[in-house]
């Protein structure tokens, strides 16, 4: 799903982040909404999710717009954001059968049965 | 190295909020690990992140993770790679924020304390032996500093 998508990066290289997608096969699924998660998921100093990488992965995949362009201030208790953001990262477009493309090398990583093959 | 994922899960479970990944270069084992997250889910819990991945290439940024849990391949089941311990430990050090933890599960205790001794980055916190079966076992607490 895209939130391990936005984790990703190409092993050994400085920039090979985010990964193009190249979907074959994917689907949309049903997750429970878990306000606090989603909360602690968002851009914190050195972890969790790149929004601006984020939003890029959208555009990408057609799916401008499912977002606002930059993360609202007191987003913990903004349920809206939360919720949209939910359904991008753990719902939409999850891809099952894919490939990755390392944006610095053009290296090309397969997706199988949803899981990233980053060997 | 996680394996069927069988201690992430459990990692899971006790700490909801967390974003759990789960990295294994066996193909195989990742499809055990993608059967267990996804009865898991059946129950209600988050999905697992799961990476077909070696542990001395995470395919993860500098400092991104909170914390680290390994089982450490024995050498017994799952054949012996010279140097893996050590090459893990660069890995996760790479990839561990500072003042982040690791939690490393291993019968070889002596071959993981010489290579954390080895390299400053790591403060030991602390050990607890337990049995796995009839194999003493050492649980090592670790903090990146």
């Amino acid at each position: 799903q895209l939130l391990t998508h936005n984790m990703l990066m190409a092993p050994g290289t400085k920039n090979g982040f985010p990964l193009a997608i190249e979907v074959e096969k994917m689907e949309t699924v049903e997750s429970e909404f878990r306000s606090e998660f989603t909360a602690r998921m968002v851009q914190k100093p050195v972890t969790q999710v790149e929004y601006g990488a984020l939003l890029q992965t959208l555009a990408g995949l057609g799916m401008d717009g499912t977002l606002p362009p930059a993360v609202p201030d007191s987003y913990e208790s903004n349920e809206e954001f939360l919720r949209a953001l939910h359904h991008v990262l753990m719902e939409a477009r999850r891809v099952i059968d894919g490939t990755l493309v390392c944006p610095e090398t053009g290296k090309r990583f397969p997706i199988k049965d949803g899981i990233p093959s980053m060997l | 190295m996680c394996g069927r994922a069988g201690v992430l899960l459990e990692a899971a479970r006790l700490q909801p909020l967390a974003a759990c990944v789960g990295c294994d270069r066996n193909a195989a084992q990742l499809e055990g690990a993608a059967a267990n997250a996804d009865a898991a889910a059946r129950q209600g819990a988050l999905p697992l992140l799961l990476m077909h991945a070696d542990a001395t290439r995470l395919p993860l940024h500098d400092g991104s993770v909170d914390a680290v849990l390994s089982d450490l391949p024995f050498g017994r089941k799952h054949g012996r790679r010279e140097g893996l311990y050590a090459a893990a430990l660069r890995e996760w050090r790479r990839v561990l924020r500072p003042g982040g933890c690791a939690v490393l599960l291993t019968t070889r205790k002596a071959e993981l304390a010489e290579v954390v001794s080895a390299d400053p980055a790591w403060a030991k916190v602390g050990r607890h032996h337990l049995m796995i079966g009839a194999l003493m076992a050492c649980a090592h607490v670790l903090r990146r500093q």
